[in-house]
């Protein structure tokens, strides 16, 4: 039997909505406990459908031969990272700070998105050059 | 997936450090980053226990004590153990699952930044006029606003667990992500390694609990920039529900992984396969669901909360425990078991969690939570499961998986003896907290009456945790030594199971030159038997014709 990520969500919100059921219909109809009686339940069925719609591995083993081009380093990430604890810290240190965070987050913002427009440019450029090369990676 | 793989950058050295995406570079900075903070929140500890190996000690004052406590707690929690078990997902699932790399690699540098960077500034706070954060771990309401605990020292402390939650759902993301996404053809998600599956559902439970956790903390810092949020009728209450939502679920975010890297460990070093893999699965996801359904326990002598209900979830997590236990002893069972460091460690796991785990179980039920609630028991417990549990669950790990990430072996002469240490350390730490705690001894005080007969106990849980730094200590002299001696530990070698050890120690760029056939969650055990198998009957074949 094959057991898909989705079926996995699925138990996971079955469990979650059991307990919910329990606490509501032997302890506490009274008590808001919003968290396990509603949001848990539908998030994780909502994360089950996601991934049954978005994450099928069948999707992924028809498609056609693309080269999937893996960038070892992006600086530009690890800006962002560092801009918005830069960001928060400013709030406190200084307004000098939140703008110097400010600044780099929108650099780094801006060095990933070209970094996905040059890996996406790549993979083109190699699949219109060398179809004949593409394999199982 | 269909494709040809392209490298860009393959860089070494500091740039590496900072911008890797690579899964094993990111993997291994988190470990080392926690690691230091793991070191920095033990010195604090020790400072502790100093204070208070004398009724009235007067190493630190009260307020001194306050912040020691709140910033050993905060460190342990938010800054080592949830970056290590997400160190150890980083690294090991997406070999295990016979990936070539983690899914949004740059989404998961992010997470790591924002984690160190949360570290940063939550330390920074000891540098502030008032002292760093002092209101505890969790930073209940009122206690934790701006007139009973000023200064920007507890801002930097709210900022911190922000960015290191918000860093970690990150990271949890990119994991999930993985498993679901980028599994080896064949690797069905009931072929994934015992591992794989504890980060499964910790995955599952960060994206679940840590959004309560960050809308408590911002909301916090609005509290004490501008009132209103908490100061409304059941505000502080609401507060402890946000915070517990996420409290009680981390525990076991933190012990899921290292239950994980216990059962591949056992496995490996019994030389069987795991026991009831299913079953083991179903109470996984049982014992996660469970788990997000007992923060209540934490707030039963407020008397806001069903109580009933409460005992009754926290007491059913007997049984999806039960079965993990269940089927660690009986892989173990007529297993050829090899008491490796990393087995000792292992089994270590599996004894000290049970004390804390039973004594949770004490706990769970609202007339003895009465009597233990804010005294010295409940740090005896939450030691044991946290302490006692996870960090031999930590070492068992890194034992195991040392030889895969630098190719060399760690000295097993020198890990008994820091085995040793370490059991005898968290044992002589801990166990005299259950007694001074059900002798009435109050958590988070600086001093205690020389009346109160406390001070034996105090010494000897002094004594064991300058064991438990001696044992820190000495498995670093480890690593430097087993680095420095330099013995190639081969692609295998333990004889393991799953698919980590079917590549080079340590793994190249892309993990895998070729994968095995996947036929079930212990690939590499499935070739072994078959090689014998097959041996056996060329064996039976050619005494048959020799007769």
């Amino acid at each position: 039997m094959t057991v898909g990520a989705r079926v996995i969500f699925a138990i996971w919100a079955a469990f979650l909505a059991l307990a919910a059921t329990v606490e509501w219909a032997l302890f506490t109809r009274h008590t808001p406990n919003y968290y396990l009686l509603v949001i848990l339940p539908a998030v994780a069925i909502g994360g089950a459908l996601a991934t049954a719609l978005l994450a099928s591995p069948r999707r992924d083993a028809t498609a056609p031969a693309r080269p999937r081009i893996i960038a070892d380093l992006s600086m530009p990430s690890a800006l962002v990272g560092i801009a918005v604890g830069a960001m928060l810290w400013g709030a406190f240190i200084g307004e000098w700070l939140l703008l110097i965070g400010a600044g780099l987050f929108m650099l780094g913002l801006g060095g990933v998105i070209h970094e996905l427009v040059e890996t996406r440019r790549l993979a083109d450029a190699t699949t219109q050059l060398e179809p004949e090369q593409s394999e199982n990676g | 997936m269909s494709s040809v793989t392209i490298t860009l950058s393959p860089r070494r050295g500091l740039l590496a450090f900072v911008g890797s995406t690579e899964h094993k570079v990111l993997g291994a900075r988190l470990c080392i980053m926690a690691f230091g903070w793991f070191a920095l929140a033990g010195t604090l500890a020790l400072v502790m226990r100093t204070q208070l190996a004398t009724p009235h000690g007067a190493l630190v004052g009260h307020m001194g004590y306050n912040e020691l406590f709140t910033m050993h707690g905060s460190t342990m929690i938010y800054l080592f153990a949830m970056p290590m078990v997400l160190a150890l997902g980083a690294y090991m699932v997406p070999l295990q699952i016979g990936a070539a790399d983690l899914a949004w690699s740059r989404v998961a540098l992010i997470g790591f930044w924002m984690i160190l960077g949360g570290g940063l500034i939550m330390w920074t706070g000891w540098f502030t006029v008032n002292g760093a954060a002092s209101a505890g771990w969790y930073a209940y309401d009122p206690l934790s606003d701006r007139v009973n605990t000023p200064g920007n020292g507890e801002d930097f402390w709210i900022i911190g667990v922000l960015l290191a939650a918000f860093g970690a759902f990150l990271i949890a993301a990119c994991i999930l992500a993985t498993i679901v996404r980028k599994r080896a053809p064949g690797m069905s998600m009931l072929r994934l390694p015992t591992f794989t599956w504890t980060m499964v559902v910790t995955c599952l439970m960060v994206l679940t609990a840590f959004p309560p956790l960050i809308v408590a903390m911002a909301l916090l810092e609005i509290q004490r920039a501008h009132g209103g949020i908490y100061t409304v009728p059941n505000g502080p209450f609401a507060y402890q529900q946000l915070f517990w939502f996420f409290g009680h679920p981390v525990v076991y975010i933190i012990f899921f992984p290292f239950l994980g890297a216990v059962s591949e460990v056992i496995a490996t070093f019994s030389g069987r396969r795991w026991f009831g893999y299913r079953p083991f699965v179903f109470s996984l996801l049982f014992f996660a669901a469970m788990s997000m359904s007992v923060w209540g326990h934490h707030l039963l002598t407020t008397g806001g909360v069903p109580t009933r209900f409460f005992a009754l979830t926290s007491t059913a997590l007997l049984i999806p425990a039960g079965v993990e236990y269940f089927d660690s002893l009986a892989t173990m069972w007529r297993g050829r078991i090899r008491l490796t460091v990393a087995m000792l460690f292992a089994i270590g796991f599996l004894l000290m969690f049970l004390v804390g785990g039973l004594s949770g179980i004490w706990i769970a039920s609202p007339p003895l939570n009465y009597e233990a609630n804010g005294s010295y028991f409940i740090v005896a417990h939450f030691h044991y499961t946290l302490f006692g549990g996870s960090v031999f669950g930590m070492f068992a790990a890194v034992y195991y998986w040392f030889p895969k990430v630098t190719g060399r072996l760690l000295d097993e002469g020198l890990g008994r003896v820091h085995f040793v240490l370490t059991l005898i350390g968290v044992n002589l730490t801990f166990l005299p907290m259950f007694v001074l705690g059900a002798d009435g001894m109050p958590r988070r005080v600086a001093d205690y009456p020389a009346s109160s007969g406390w001070q034996t106990l105090n010494d000897v849980a002094t004594a064991g945790s300058y064991i438990l730094a001696l044992s820190v200590a000495l498995f670093l002299v480890n690593v430097v030594l087993s680095l420095r001696r330099n013995i190639a530990a081969g692609p295998d070698p333990w004889l393991g199971q799953t698919l980590e050890w079917a590549t080079t120690s340590p793994p190249p760029r892309h993990n895998f030159v070729s994968l095995p056939a996947i036929r079930s969650f212990a690939p590499l055990l499935d070739e072994r038997d078959q090689a014998a198998g097959q041996r056996a009957a060329t064996a039976g074949a050619s005494e048959l014709s020799g007769r």
